[in-house]
């Protein structure tokens, strides 16, 4: 069978659980098992391809572009890994069966469909990203099994996430470096380069950072907390977990790049150090436990450990130790978490405190679990002992100084000690000691019972016929680059290590015998708190972290996010500066006649302004201000002989005053901003900016001779598009996109205030009645009554009005015309016509005694629609020729005539009616039905936060 | 696809908004939806055109090279069209389920934005790069006002008065570059000495309004400020087009004018990933979906724009490949959200618990995006972070370690983040026994034990969704397309060429 295939079968399987689970329920697991068993079959004549000495490869490209491939590759190591995932997920299938309650178990089916899936990946990627991707998938898939397991189960799982997704980063960050160095995404190759041997910094780099990716999933200090926390999980998915997925999966990376490593003296230290450490303070605590699930748990911990340390040890012998040992403990310890499963429940609890005497009920249970714990322990002639002896005779040949490897075996013997200490307790626990009465316990069912047993009693069997794995380990050492592997033997002779394991379980036996001493004695812990504990500090930190930083920027007044990118281009704007004044090269030499008498006066009547505009408290007296401001600016323009801009600026100015006046009907009189009390900052803040302007402008504008662009419509402008006012052509002709843009975006303004407008109710618009009122009171004060009509009575108010509007509005319509006409060759144009006419209707709204709109309803919107509509139809009569927006010439009675007339005319008719949207909307007057005031009163940001 | 075609990208949608304007509401919201997908089909086509002609340009009006305004489409523009396209289409889908699409002028308003974007992305002009935008910020000032909840009043003066402030530091930065180089045509500032101090400080202040809009910091407050206030639509549009076309317009003009070669890279680096760091803690410390998300946007812009600073052909490719990722799951993971406020009228944390036996449909699609934020398989964000670590390991010394770094601590505010998110959301008891809370305002509305979502609010996000789990099947196509488009940004020559010579 290909490998794509086994990958495209296990992909298939997560997709099958779905109708399988709906029609089979929790009884899916018998078709997965027969499916997982039938897959391992089917690798067989892979498997002995390798077994051969063959490798068997494939290869599918993922993302070129980045050289990721599909890459696999099946070697001896692989194919060891590769077995232990199908053949204990079939186990667990079968046992899941009878475990698990009577309901549809989607989830877990799916995620353990997944979970096979990845760690198969894992194990069979050659390409290093689709490695990191396997990696990941596997931390998921733990996470998500155990998540599933009740409320109680969730902070767990997410604390399982985080350790294993910070190795997945680490693991990340070592694969793209090897990447980049080795120059390929073959693991292969990556790993035989000659980089490992060149840079040794570089390798002691990478090294670590592998070394704690593998940490995380093999859950070795300081990662290990996760995986006892991930007791929480389902005892058939603990039993997936820890015999042959996640904690598989970095006991894999680390024998996997053991290739590479092996002789970096980084990789020896750390890795023999903290697994040795591992191992014994796992095996500690898993002496404390009651809950034969956690006990299980850090036993798990410990016995990676020592697989850690022998990989650290990275010799024949130790490689094949560490291959062994991962088999035996696949096989033990799958079985015995199935069976603290059964025991669960049978007797309904896994604390050893509470368990009864249940070897009297459950004999096969009890001699399948002697056997199990006999293995963990490493008492022969089970396969565990022969594994176990082998690591700790490997010790022995530990890198450095002989001191150091007896100092190895020495540490690794105190673990054993205690490991056998920890699995007497669990028989003794479990079968032997117990007060508790027998009567509402039962025994197994043999369904339950047989797939957990299995696992355990191939262990007898294999040890005494260990030789059968010497192919199989030997190639899987070779595929980490040893020649060959270290033979298997159930009597090594007496050897250091024999010594040592007879000692560790004389020792451990003497320890059991006084048992409830020490369990006393162990009862408190020895830490004032849990590694969750620390983990659950670490995320409390991270929060209160993200609280000060989304405080930092909570405020909604724009003053508060104004002043960063303002203080950010203050200071761009002085370094820049000084860049340029201090830069070798010198600043061309300014244009002359820059300066006149004129601007100065000018700057000072722009900047009294200004000043007027933020010293104000009055909102009219601003804008009487701001309005100040903007004429000066318009004189500026004047002055500089820009009549178009100039214009143009001057009708702007006059209809945003009256816009705003408009606006300020409906606002208190007074800012009331007390900021200005302290306006030491903002006035820092504006100075600095205003030098670094003055500056930067001084520096690089007027300093160089007339633009390319300036030059051609200069000299070309006229001749193309028969206008004279360049202005106007620029606008219309030349640069008709951005105006068609500007247009778009002027008209659509209009629409904008009706569409937001629409939204809100109007009373909420208006302030509360008391903000205006007083200016009313003189007026109701006044006694004569014909000053008080005058001041009161809308109608004999506007007499005066009404009768300039007969005179002014035809002169103005007329202007309007003539300005739009004469727009091409002279000052005027559609903008500026546009907003002349829109004075007139200026007019006559302010005439009107009452608030209604000038013209029909929907006329304002007709006019901005139907401008934005004729200047693009303009545009698209231009593909008549060549290109959108492309102007038309045509003579008509003797005069040259463009299609850009048309484009004003939209211009026209849009800003028209923006003008009139603005009139319409924002004049009305403030509503005073008593209803309003009240709702008024509740300020709008305080109302409730929920979707409106 | 010839260049002459390329101003209907932007003629199109503003002839919507302006008929919108005019015809009835039922017509307005056919074409509203119909507008981003001719913009998507248009992308397309454009990326089938780009296989052979890697540049288009057109001189708008005939003009010659140099005075006319030119449109320009390159790979990057055309990925970028199909994928704003591609999200705008959900988005609108998803106001016209919700009914958000009634709102009066809604079509319209949403329509210039298209315009305005697909201008943005198009044109090879700075002063109509300026104009595109405005056109882009006048329908978003009136469409942060109009739905949301009442302190989208508030916000959206913050939003226009930011974005007032912005567009005038835009205008300056322009001016100033015509001072010094008198021209605003991009082609033609290839020419410009990049060492030019002068020339460099003034497209430095061009630079700068950019990275405001696309929320750098330290200039981002405003961002998770103003955007959780509006409509969830809302917020997913302004996710796809406004931050992304400032970083779009910041990869163009930081490539083709400044040429990408300057010793500020580590400034910019540091800005960048402080830029990740912080969006992905100041995540964490929200308590309500869409402003948990708004910061996410904050650190995809640093993990988006990181890519620039790495500045080589990978460095770039992986930095449009994220933004691909960014905007595809942001759109979905916004629209989520939306249709959790439509279904249970709120998206505070506090208001929300257990929605994942409640609603195992969104529960899997928000789930899928989280990861995909986070960067785990099977999802875009898997490449997009990879690819991100592989160009980054091209670095040296300092640089090297501060983007791994960066990315490792971010990566793990993210995780964290959305941890919080899911714990709080879709863990819990059932929404029914939530324990009261009620503190006055922010007390969560009861929910009716029989309120579920209706499915086909969920299609917009699901969709994009599924988008972003097939870029990871298949991430083959479009790390081709973004290796191109770095090709042409490093490489300006056909660019240039075809603007001059069009």
């Amino acid at each position: 069978m290909t490998l794509v295939w086994l990958l495209a079968a296990l992909a298939a399987a997560p997709v099958l659980v779905f109708p399988l689970t709906s029609a089979l329920g929790r009884r899916a697991g018998w078709p997965l098992a027969i499916g997982f068993l039938a897959l391992a079959a089917a690798m067989i004549p892979s498997g002995r391809e390798v077994l051969d000495g063959g490798e068997i490869t494939q290869t599918v490209a993922w993302l070129p572009a980045l050289d990721i491939n599909l890459a696999l590759r099946l070697d001896g190591l692989g194919l060891v890994f590769v077995m232990i995932a199908l053949v204990i997920g079939a186990a667990v299938f079968l046992y899941s069966v009878e475990y698990l309650g009577e309901s549809r178990q989607l989830g877990f089916y799916l995620w353990m469909a997944a979970f096979a899936l990845g760690m198969v990946g894992l194990v069979l990627a050659d390409d290093l990203i689709l490695l990191f991707a396997c990696w990941e998938i596997t931390s998921l898939a733990s996470f998500l099994l155990i998540a599933r397991s009740g409320s109680g189960a969730e902070s767990a799982s997410a604390r399982t996430l985080f350790m294993t997704f910070v190795g997945g980063l680490t693991l990340l960050i070592a694969v793209v470096l090897m990447i980049v160095t080795t120059g390929t995404t073959s693991m292969s190759q990556s790993l035989t380069s000659d980089v490992w041997t060149d840079r040794p910094g570089f390798t002691a780099v990478v090294a670590v950072l592998v070394a704690v990716a593998g940490f995380t999933k093999a859950a070795q200090f300081p990662f290990h907390p996760w995986l006892p926390d991930a007791m929480a999980a389902a005892t058939p998915v603990s039993a997936y977990l820890h015999a042959a997925a996640v904690v598989k999966a970095g006991i894999y990376l680390l024998l996997r790049f053991s290739e590479a490593f092996s002789d970096v003296p980084v990789w020896n230290t750390l890795l023999i150090s903290v697994g040795l450490f591992t191992a014994a303070m796992a095996a500690l605590f898993a002496f404390q436990q009651h809950d034969l699930k956690r006990l299980m748990a850090y036993s798990t911990v410990s016995q990676l450990g020592l697989i850690t340390a022998a990989i650290g040890v990275g010799t024949e012998k130790a490689l094949t130790a560490a291959v062994i040992h991962t088999i035996a403990h696949a096989l033990f310890k799958s079985g015995l978490f199935m069976m603290v499963g059964v025991i669960d429940h049978s007797a309904g609890t896994r604390d050893i405190r509470r368990l009864p005497e249940l070897r009297r009920i459950m004999p096969w249970s009890f001699a399948t679990v002697i056997l199990g714990t006999a293995g963990m322990a490493g008492i022969p002639p089970l396969l565990g002992f022969v594994s176990k002896e082998m690591i700790l005779g490997s010790m022995l040949e530990a890198p450095g100084p002989a001191w150091a490897g007896m100092l190895a075996l020495a540490a690794a013997g105190a673990g054993s000690v205690l490991t056998f200490a920890y699995s007497a307790k669990i028989v003794l626990g479990a079968f032997v000691d117990g007060k508790r009465e027998l009567k509402d316990c039962h025994g197994p069912s043999a369904r339950l019972f047989l797939p957990a047993a299995a696992p355990i009693w191939v262990g007898l069997p294999l040890g005494l016929t260990v030789g059968v794995f010497n192919t199989p380990v030997e190639r899987a050492v070779q595929a980490m680059g040893s020649s060959a592997a270290y033979p298997l033997k159930l009597w090594h002779g007496l050897a250091p290590e024999l010594l040592v394991t007879a000692a560790a379980i004389a020792a451990g036996a003497a320890l059991m015998t006084r048992r409830r001493a020490l369990y006393r004695l162990v009862e408190n812990d020895f830490l004032p708190g849990t590694g969750a504990d620390a983990l659950e500090r670490i995320f409390h930190e991270a929060r209160r972290l993200g609280r000060t930083i989304s405080k930092s920027v909570a405020a909604d007044h724009p003053r508060r996010h104004v002043v960063p990118p303002l203080i950010v281009l203050t200071l761009l704007l002085g370094v820049g500066s000084l860049a340029v004044l201090t830069a070798g090269d010198d600043v061309p030499a300014t244009q002359p006649d820059l300066w006149r008498p004129v601007d100065v006066g000018l700057l000072v009547l722009i900047a009294l302004g200004v000043v007027g505009t933020c010293r104000a408290d009055s909102r009219i007296a601003a804008t009487v201000s701001l309005g100040a401001t903007g004429i000066a600016v318009t004189v500026q323009l004047f002055a500089l002989g820009a009549p178009d801009v100039g214009l143009t600026q001057l009708m702007v100015e006059v209809l945003t005053v009256l816009v705003i006046m408009m606006v300020l009907r409906r606002l208190p009189g007074r800012f009331g901003h007390s900021h200005l009390r302290r306006p030491g900052g903002p006035l820092v803040l504006a100075g600095g900016l205003g030098i670094g302007a003055g500056v930067a402008t001084w520096l690089l504008t007027g300093r160089r001779e007339k633009s390319v662009p300036a030059d051609y419509y200069l000299a070309e402008g006229t001749k193309v598009t028969g206008g004279d006012n360049l202005v106007n052509v620029i606008l219309v002709e030349f640069r008709a996109l951005d105006t068609l843009g500007e247009l778009a975006v002027l008209g659509l303004a209009g629409v904008a205030i009706v569409a937001v407008l629409a939204t809100v109710p109007s009373r909420t618009l208006d302030p509360p009645r008391r903000t205006h009122r007083p200016s009313l009171r003189p007026v109701q004060a006044l006694r004569d009554p014909q000053a008080r009509a005058a001041l009161t009575d809308p109608q004999s108010n506007l007499r005066a009005l009404q009768l300039l509007l007969r005179v002014v509005v035809p002169v103005l319509l007329v202007l309007s015309a003539v300005i739009f006409w004469r727009g091409h060759n002279a000052p005027g144009g559609g903008f500026i016509a546009a907003l002349v006419a829109s004075a007139a209707v200026a007019l006559v709204y302010l005439s009107r005694p009452d608030d209604r709109a000038v013209g029909p309803p929907r006329v304002h919107i007709a006019l901005i629609g139907g401008g934005v509509l004729t200047a693009l139809a303009t545009g698209l009569i231009g593909y008549a020729d060549s290109s959108f927006l492309q102007p038309l010439y045509g003579t008509v009675a003797g005069t040259k005539l463009s299609t850009s007339l048309l484009f004003d005319v939209g211009v026209y008719a849009a800003v028209l009616g923006v003008v009139m949207v603005a009139f319409d909307r924002l004049g009305a007057a403030p509503e005073h039905d008593p209803d309003a005031e009240s709702a008024a009163e509740a300020p709008l940001g305080r109302t409730k936060e929920g979707i409106v | 696809m010839t260049g002459s075609l390329l101003p209907l990208l932007v003629v199109v949608p503003l002839l919507g908004a302006a008929l919108g304007a005019l015809v009835p509401g039922g017509i307005a919201r056919a074409m509203v939806v119909l507008s981003p997908v001719l913009t998507t089909a248009g992308g397309v086509a454009l990326l089938v055109t780009h296989r052979d002609t890697p540049v288009l340009a057109h001189e708008v009006g005939g003009f010659i090279p140099g005075i006319a305004i030119p449109l320009v489409s390159d790979t990057f523009t055309a990925v970028m069209l199909t994928v704003t396209g591609l999200t705008t289409t959900a988005c609108i889908v998803f106001a016209l389920i919700t009914g958000e699409a009634r709102l009066r002028y809604f079509p319209t308003l949403v329509m210039m934005l298209s315009a305005g974007v697909n201008g943005a992305l198009m044109t090879g002009d700075l002063f109509n790069l300026f104009v595109f935008i405005e056109v882009m910020l006048l329908p978003s000032y009136a469409l942060i006002a109009m739905t949301g909840t009442w302190r989208r009043l508030g916000v959206g003066r913050l939003f226009v008065v930011i974005n007032l402030v912005t567009s005038t530091i835009l205008l300056v930065g322009i001016g100033l570059v015509y001072g010094v180089a008198g021209s605003v045509n991009m082609a033609v500032l290839t020419d410009m000495d990049a060492d030019d101090p002068r020339f460099r400080l003034a497209v430095g202040v061009l630079l700068l309004a950019l990275t405001v809009k696309a929320g750098v910091v330290p200039m981002h407050g405003w961002l998770p400020r103003a955007y959780p206030a509006t409509s969830a639509t809302v917020m997913a549009l302004f996710s796809a087009l406004h931050t992304k076309v400032a970083i779009y317009a910041v990869f163009r003009i930081h490539q083709t004018v400044l040429d990408g070669a300057a010793e500020w890279m580590t400034l910019l680096l540091v800005l960048f990933t402080l830029t990740m760091l912080v969006g992905a803690y100041g995540s964490l410390g929200e308590r309500m979906i869409r402003r948990s998300l708004a910061w996410q946007m904050i650190a995809g812009v640093g993990y988006i724009l990181v890519g620039v600073g790495i500045g080589t052909e990978l460095g770039l490719a992986a930095g449009l490949f994220y933004m691909v990722h960014h905007i595809l799951v942001m759109g979905s993971l916004l629209l989520s959200s939306g249709a959790i406020e439509h279904a249970y009228r709120t998206n505070q944390f506090v208001g929300l618990a257990g929605l994942m036996r409640r609603e195992p449909v969104l529960a899997v699609i928000m789930a899928l995006g989280m990861m995909s934020l986070i960067g785990f398989p099977p999802s875009s964000g898997f490449f997009g972070k990879v690819s991100l670590a592989r160009a980054a390991a091209d670095l040296d010394g300092f640089q090297l370690w501060l983007v791994f770094g960066a990315l490792t601590v971010a990566s793990i505010g993210t995780l964290l983040a959305m941890s919080r998110l899911w714990a709080d959301v879709f863990w819990g008891p059932p929404m029914e026994e939530m324990p009261s809370r009620g503190r006055g305002r922010t007390e969560p509305p009861v929910v009716p034990e029989d309120t579920r979502m209706r499915l086909r609010t969920l299609v917009p996000a699901g969709a994009l969704l599924l988008v972003s789990l097939a870029i990871f099947v298949v991430p083959g196509p479009l790390g081709e397309w973004c290796l191109q488009a770095a090709d042409g940004l490093l490489d300006v020559t056909a660019y240039v060429e075809s603007v001059t010579t069009s």
